[in-house]
């Protein structure tokens, strides 16, 4: 066999079986919405119909359709920017009020939360509440969030997909991370809270 | 001498883009001296490997859902075109 003479082939027969379901759990996760993901993984699936003859081989199949999906991914994200939150350092001090006294020590004590749950029910459990979580940020904040968390994206990049500053950026991050944090807190860690004793 | 809530958000910050050199140091000092926003910084390192386990790695593997059966004959029909 002349190994030199084959160029890689992809089998869009075999797609929809062989990936259908792994690219839409990938888009679930990213998206948490199903109609959405659907529609994403649809658009991924054409893509690469009309790519087919770049595919390269030096990844698999999967690892290709999944880079493709996440430019989609990318793209959606980049259309349902069109509704703009601004958020600024006014916003910050608004909601920093609810953490801190006005002499900006704690007005509750973080706790030590340990390590995170390592058991595998436990795992599936923290999973779903991670989920819910993320699921109650504003729609702005969850796609940053997502982007910069779990697509690993730098903050020039989020900037220019999302169309903000990253003063923005920074102040969305933030208030992400703390809603999360907060989210935590309560439907997990539970762990108890006391009054921050002054110092 | 900086503040819980100037740390709060330095370490936010700091999980985006390197500190100026002198916001570090603050941030540090004030750390050794304060064991409320030493648990703080746990929680935001806890928060990031949970995420980045959960739902980067291992993700999917969360998701119940498939693909349903009518996507994917709508889609099927459309890559025969």
């Amino acid at each position: 066999m002349n190994t030199r003479d084959e160029s890689p082939t992809v089998n869009p027969e075999r797609w929809l079986d062989d990936h259908g379901d792994a690219l839409y759990a990938f888009a679930m996760v990213r998206l948490r919405n199903p109609a959405v993901a659907e529609d994403v993984v649809q658009e991924a699936f054409l893509a690469a119909m009309k790519a087919k003859e770049r595919f390269s081989g030096k990844s698999s199949e999967r690892t290709w359709l999944t880079g493709i999906l996440k430019h989609k991914i990318v793209d959606y994200f980049r259309k349902s920017s069109r509704e703009k939150v601004y958020e600024d350092t006014e916003a910050i001090e608004a909601f920093e009020k609810d953490n801190f006294l006005p002499n900006g020590h704690w007005k509750i004590a973080p706790t030590n939360w340990g390590a995170h749950p390592s058991k595998s029910v436990e795992r599936k459990e923290f999973m779903d509440t991670l989920q819910q979580c993320l699921g109650n940020l504003k729609p702005q904040h969850e796609r940053a969030f997502t982007l910069r968390e779990i697509e690993g994206l730098e903050g020039a990049e989020i900037c220019d997909i999302l169309d903000i500053t990253e003063s923005n950026l920074w102040v969305i991050l933030y208030r992400a991370r703390q809603r999360l944090r907060d989210c935590l807190q309560i439907n997990w860690f539970k762990t108890p809270t006391e009054e921050a004793k002054p110092s | 001498m900086m503040s819980c809530k100037e740390l709060a958000r330095s370490v936010s910050e700091s999980l985006d883009h390197k500190l100026p050199v002198s916001r570090r140091i603050s941030s540090w000092v004030h750390l050794a001296l304060c064991g409320m926003c030493r648990n703080y910084v746990g929680q935001m390192k806890l928060l990031r490997r949970a995420i980045k386990l959960h739902l980067r790695d291992e993700g999917e593997q969360s998701i119940r859902e498939k693909l349903p059966e009518d996507v994917r004959e709508r889609i099927r029909n459309r890559l025969k075109d």
